[in-house]
Parts: C-alpha cells; sequence; structure tokens
C-alpha cells in the first residue's frame, strides 16, 4: 500500500531539519506558515510531500516553501512589476499628446512650405527683374 | 464539539506551546510542560507515560475526551482507550512519535462513538534528563458531520 506523509522542514544551522509531520498537505502548509509567523521562525521552512510505494521505493517533492529571501524576491518582482507598468501608462500618454499635437501641425507644415515656394519664386522674379534693367542701362551707355 | 476550522488552530496552539518548552534545539523536558499549561485547551490534552513498565498508560485524559464509563480507573493502557472514538485514533500511533522524535498531527473523517467525525490531532514527544522520550502529550478535538444517505444504484 502507498504511504504518503508531508514532512515539515525548517532551515536551521545550514541545512533542513525535520520540524514536524502531518498526514494532510493543507494542516502541513498551514503548520508550515505559522512556524514562520511564530517567535521563534527560522531563517525558512518548507513541506516536502514523501511518498513510499509498494515496491519499497520512496519518492519526495516540494509542495511548499517559503523564506525572507522568498518574501523579498517576490516583493522586488511586485515592485519591478508595477515600476514597469508606470513606465508603459506614461510612454502611452506620451505617445498619444504626440499624435495629438501632430494633427494640427500637419496643414501648417503645407502652409509653411506653399510660403516657401512663393518667396522662391518672388525672390526669382526680383532677381530676373534687377538683371533685365542692370542689362538695359548697359546698353543705354553704350 | 468544536466549530468549523478551529480543529487547525488547536494543533498550531499546541505545536506553539511545545516550541516555547525547548531547550534550543533540544526536545522538551517531561517535567517542564504539563496539561495545565495549555489553559484552555487542556480539556482537549491528553498525555501518555511511554517508559512505563507494563505498557503505554494514559497520565491525564482531559474532560473533554472522556467517554462513556471510561476511563474506569486513573490511569489507564492506551491498548485498552475504546477503538470507536477520536482518543483511540489519536494515540495509538504513539510509537511514530517516540521514532521519529517530532510532533505528529493526523486526521480526517472517521467514527466517534457511532457518529461520523472530521477530527485532527496531534502527539509530540517529551523527554527524561537522558534524552529518551519518557512522554507523549497529545490533543485532539472533532466536529461532528453529517452522513448522506447511499444514492440507491439503478
Amino acid at each position: 500500500m502507498m504511504i504518503r506523509s508531508y514532512e515539515i522542514q525548517r532551515f536551521s544551522g545550514g541545512r533542513w531539519v525535520l520540524d514536524s509531520v502531518s498526514d494532510d498537505k493543507d494542516a502541513a502548509v498551514t503548520v508550515a506558515k505559522a512556524l514562520m509567523e511564530s517567535v521563534r521562525a527560522p531563517a525558512g521552512v518548507r513541506v516536502m510531500s514523501c511518498q513510499r510505494n509498494d515496491d519499497g521505493t520512496f519518492s519526495e517533492f516540494t509542495v511548499y516553501r517559503a523564506s525572507p529571501i522568498d518574501e523579498h524576491n517576490a516583493e522586488a518582482t511586485s515592485r519591478r512589476l508595477k515600476a514597469e507598468e508606470e513606465i508603459r501608462s506614461f510612454r502611452e500618454q506620451r505617445e498619444s499628446e504626440k499624435r495629438a499635437d501632430r494633427q494640427p501641425r500637419a496643414p501648417k507644415q503645407n502652409r509653411n512650405r506653399f510660403k516657401d515656394v512663393v518667396l522662391a519664386l518672388e525672390l526669382s522674379v526680383g532677381i530676373g527683374i534687377t538683371l533685365a534693367a542692370v542689362q538695359m542701362l548697359r546698353i543705354a551707355l553704350r | 464539539m468544536v466549530d468549523g476550522s478551529s480543529e487547525k488552530r488547536l494543533v498550531i496552539r499546541m505545536l506553539e506551546l511545545w516550541r516555547r518548552a525547548r531547550r534550543a534545539d533540544r526536545l522538551p523536558l517531561a517535567v517542564a510542560l504539563t496539561a495545565s499549561d495549555a489553559g484552555g485547551d487542556a480539556a482537549s490534552l491528553f498525555q501518555i507515560d511511554v517508559l512505563s513498565p507494563t505498557g503505554a498508560r494514559f497520565t491525564h485524559i482531559g474532560s473533554g475526551l472522556h467517554l462513556p464509563n471510561w476511563p474506569v480507573k486513573p490511569t489507564p493502557l492506551v491498548v485498552e482507550c475504546p477503538e470507536d472514538s477520536v482518543l483511540s485514533l489519536s494515540s495509538r500511533h504513539w510509537r511514530e512519535i517516540v521514532t521519529r522524535r517530532v510532533p505528529v498531527t493526523r486526521g480526517g473523517l472517521s467514527r466517534h462513538l457511532g457518529g461520523l467525525v472530521l477530527y485532527r490531532s496531534i502527539m509530540m514527544p517529551l523527554v527524561d534528563e537522558d534524552g529518551r522520550i519518557a512522554s507523549v502529550m497529545g490533543a485532539s478535538n472533532w466536529r461532528a458531520v453529517e452522513e448522506m444517505p447511499p444514492t440507491p444504484i439503478e
């Protein structure tokens, strides 16, 4: 018959030490959490599911783990996600502002370009007239 | 006997009591932890002397764990405990605590005085001056579970 139990282990003195045993996963996790919240909380706690099979083989795997480092990492991840979200929303806002600014300016640019063309024409006409006048004056003075 | 989710809370309280009685990483002394230390939980407590030459016997059974007409003597043997009871379910695996030297919690659905109950129990090792497991302190509580009539087979 397969026998399964849940071992609550605490990290103490640089190694995992058996703290208590439960026949129920939820009860084991509850005990592990309470251990981490206790006055003499260890550096870490984990719950291992231990199974002894009919053929005599033994297997175990972690079903719960908690340590101040894990909590710190979770907090850091949460902070990073929040910062990323803030940056994304700031970028989106800036992009939408840029788009809003670009739309009225577009015809203005066309108008400016048209003005430049008119100015160039005026200049070339002016230069042409001046050159014609100089040429006529030279002919008249001969 | 108990309301809702308090089964696990008793286990947590008992573990906390046991851990407070520890000396660094050593197991608590049997003389240092008694039923009176459990305050309001004393009624749910039992204690077993595992070094008794005549066999493991109860040295304390809380009033909440008493059964009709049992115990008839002050320190009954563990094997004498009526099987159809939460006390028997909670105490019969005391050897596991002596072997593993750590607290063990057990629970689940079972029968108590004929009725279906959901129970949770804990047993914790206590040592003598030589470091031998001298005593096991336990606690258990339960609540009645409504029995569903069997579904007829069509």
